[in-house]
């Protein structure tokens, strides 16, 4: 073996890869700066919505109203306006996203036990924010509104009991703290594997084809499989050192420990190279340019990253799409990363994924593989 | 400079952009493709979540909760379970993301006004839709429990019992009142659009001059940088502004997104923005050698911060202070800042020349660099 043509094809394909020094920063860095950028950037936790309060009332039952915002930590009060106008001045420029309006009677209709309406103006431009913000303001009014009721009634027993009929008892499982960074950066680790392997095998390969070193290999005894393994098996390795780094910065700087098991999580990243090495090897054997290659390495690798689940979940889109994304991999390779990281789950429930990556990861594989020999035989 | 040497670079640039078909897939169809995936698709509006219930009381009031839940839409019940381990392999397998469980004699409680506990397990993996899931089940049962309170106060002889809870919280949306993704994202998709194809594939043109050879002919010819580079650039300000043209038409025409404020202001806004990122993809065409690293570098520059840094996507707000910090010298900012005023606030200059004078500087600043750069690689 260590003298045979695989092996020394393998070898010149590690020194060129590791010769140039960007490409290992890439491989070595990459991973490191795009868990950083994922893991803090990439959070739809909604907190720290500025807020700006006009207080008609200025008395400490309005104060104390206020303060609840500011307590709750969702709301940062930043301005206290004096007019509706200054308020919608506020809005207008973006400077806060939530504006609340305290009547002048506040106080006095509070304790003659007459309901007062509370108005909130929210800036809606962002859909998502806002109804999480509506959200947060509904729990705190309402929270405020049955500790009055309680205050109200408190010396008749038998209502303030039953002001809380229901007492829900929420249990949050396998991501406690509800933040995103423990749903990105197993993600992250899916989109890195794809990026190195599909990216730069169908990079390097187009690059021998531009230079026509791919000609000088082509009439050497090697045979075509023999040169797809060598090409491959460097960014294979990467791949999994890649997928280490993340294993490692996901556990210690980001307190994601991984919950399952490491050597699952190994095979099925496996799998997946399948996938991800043969849509590499397919647009390398289509592409002449390296222009041609970029632009189908971004066509590939836009619906991976949108249509995946990777940001936006699956189950929102409507039905056409659903059904369209089954074809997608790194559909079923996320499912797979964060159901052994965060869950801890075996393949007792991953098995049918596992298949899915198998049976296009073969589709496309074998594809690529005819198509590449073809071009050179 | 000479106008008949531009035209004919411009022209040139021209042939090249639109002989290449997948460029041109790029430059038209992309800007369709994302506006038709990010209206239908691509949305974080939660609905239909996957609830697995376990009923061990089954009466009438337990049934008529869970009528609620799947009535509001909110909720699809996708089977119920008959012990923990039954519903935990729910859970594990992912064909539930929330589990409810009524425990035996919880009607009963209710009835009779004692506190009744329900028990709700959340799939937290995907901490959004968990936010916004617990949020959509409190409010349903909050509003159920409002309903059981008026009925005993009634019942008491409160009359008044509509009137009780002491405060009446009114919200009013501005701008998207019916709360609508699309009309947020268009602009954001609008500023990567013109991101990628500005500073993207300028860069990638003109880095592909240079492996290929040709810019050494086009140097020998009596051409000279300053009319080359603005030869290069006149062809994707027309592509840039016909990409934001029909941006505009889709989202007014298919998407229904008004446009409250001033097209005009809106065209030269972009076409300021679109200076900036040519100026930009420039500087990178004239750092980088080859075109992995043209696209390396324009991607790390362009495509990611103007994706993720930039407000498009995730709230600016909630990053941490850094990197808010960071966030400022990335001019996709103000530019979606902008295009979010013009779009769903109609508002006009007397409020967003802070950010066109930001948007300026950076145009200045970039095709200034790129010039002086171009000129001393060419000479």
């Amino acid at each position: 073996m260590p003298d045979s043509r695989l092996f020394h094809l393998i070898k010149k394909e590690f020194i060129q890869v590791l010769r140039e020094k960007r490409l290992l920063g890439i491989i070595i860095i990459a991973p490191i700066i795009q868990l950083i950028i994922f893991g803090y950037v990439a959070t739809t936790d909604v907190k720290n919505i500025s807020m700006a309060v006009l207080d008609q009332d200025r008395t400490v039952y309005s104060r104390q109203f206020v303060s609840e915002f500011g307590n709750s930590g969702y709301f940062e009060i930043k301005y206290y306006a004096n007019d509706l106008k200054e308020e919608r001045d506020l809005i207008d420029s973006g400077k806060i996203k939530v504006a609340l309006n305290i009547p002048s009677d506040f106080s006095e209709k509070l304790r003659s036990n007459i309901k007062v309406p509370v108005q909130f103006i929210l800036d809606g431009s962002d859909a998502n924010s806002t109804s999480i913000s509506l959200g947060y303001i509904n729990g705190i009014v309402f929270e405020y509104s049955t500790k009055e009721l309680q205050k109200r009634f408190g010396n008749i027993k038998d209502l303030s009991d039953k002001i809380n009929a229901i007492d829900v008892r929420t249990r949050v499982f396998y991501n406690q703290s509800l933040t995103s960074v423990n749903y990105m950066v197993p993600g992250v680790l899916a989109i890195l594997l794809m990026v190195l392997t599909a990216v730069l095998t169908s990079i390097t390969i187009v690059k021998e084809k531009e230079y026509g070193t791919l000609e000088q290999l082509i009439v050497t005894p090697i045979k075509p499989h023999e040169l797809m393994i060598g090409k491959m098996v460097p960014f294979i390795v990467l791949g999994f050192v890649d997928v280490l780094i993340v294993i490692f910065v996901a556990n210690f700087w980001f307190k994601v420990p991984l919950q399952g098991s490491i050597w699952l999580l190994l095979a099925l990243c496996l799998v997946f190279l399948l996938t991800s090495l043969g849509t590499g090897l397919y647009i390398s054997a289509l592409s002449h340019t390296m222009q041609q290659t970029i632009l189908s390495v971004i066509f590939v690798m836009l619906p991976s990253i949108l249509l995946s689940g990777f940001i936006f979940p699956i189950s929102n889109m409507p039905d056409v799409i659903q059904w369209a994304t089954l074809i997608i991999p790194m559909r079923y390779f996320l499912t797979i990363v964060r159901g052994i990281f965060l869950k801890g789950i075996g393949i007792e429930y991953l098995w049918m994924e596992t298949l899915a990556m198998l049976v296009l990861g073969g589709a496309i594989f074998a594809l690529a593989v005819k198509k590449f020999r073809k071009k050179l035989e | 400079m000479n106008r008949k040497r531009i035209i004919a670079i411009t022209k040139k640039e021209f042939l090249h952009a639109f002989r290449d078909r997948r460029m041109l897939v790029i430059i038209f169809a992309l800007p369709v493709v994302m506006l038709m995936l990010y209206g239908y698709a691509l949305t974080f509006d939660i609905r239909n979540i996957p609830t697995v219930i376990m009923d061990r009381d089954n009466k009438p009031i337990t049934r008529d909760i869970i009528k609620k839940l799947t009535g509001s839409g909110y909720f699809k019940i996708v089977g119920s379970a008959g012990d923990f381990k039954d519903e935990e392999s729910y859970l594990l397998s992912g064909r539930a993301r929330m589990a409810i469980n009524f425990d035996n004699g919880f009607s009963s409680k209710v009835l009779s006004g004692e506190k009744a506990p329900l028990q709700v397990i959340v799939d937290g993996a995907d901490a959004n839709t968990a936010v916004v899931s617990i949020g959509y089940l409190n409010s349903i049962l909050q509003e159920y429990s409002k309903k059981l309170l008026i009925k005993a106060f009634a019942s008491s002889g409160l009359s008044s019992a509509d009137d009780l809870m002491p405060i009446d919280a009114r919200p009013r949306v501005l701008y998207n009142p019916e709360l609508r993704s699309m009309h947020f994202l268009i602009p954001g998709l609008i500023s990567f659009i013109l991101m990628i194809l500005a500073a993207m594939i300028i860069s990638l043109t003109v880095v592909s001059e240079k492996t290929r050879g040709t810019m050494e002919q086009l140097i020998s010819t009596s051409i000279n940088p300053l009319e080359l580079m603005i030869g290069k650039m006149v062809p994707y300000v027309v592509i840039g502004l016909g990409d934001v043209l029909l941006c505009v038409i889709v989202g007014v025409f298919v998407f229904g997104v008004h446009i409250q404020g001033s097209l005009l202001l809106l065209f030269f806004e972009s076409l300021l923005f679109l200076f900036g990122s040519m100026g930009l993809g420039l500087a990178i065409s004239t750092t980088a050698n080859r075109q992995e690293d043209a696209l390396l570098m324009s991607s790390m520059v362009t495509f990611l911060p103007s994706m993720l840094l930039s407000g498009f996507v995730f709230p600016i707000n909630s990053m941490p202070g850094i990197i808010q910090w960071i966030s400022y010298l990335v001019p996709a900012r103000y530019f979606i800042n902008i295009l979010r005023g013009i779009f769903l606030k109609g508002i006009g200059l007397n409020y967003l020349w802070p950010d066109t004078l930001l948007l300026f500087v950076f145009a200045a600043v970039m095709l200034t660099i790129s010039a002086k750069r171009f000129k001393k690689r060419l000479e």
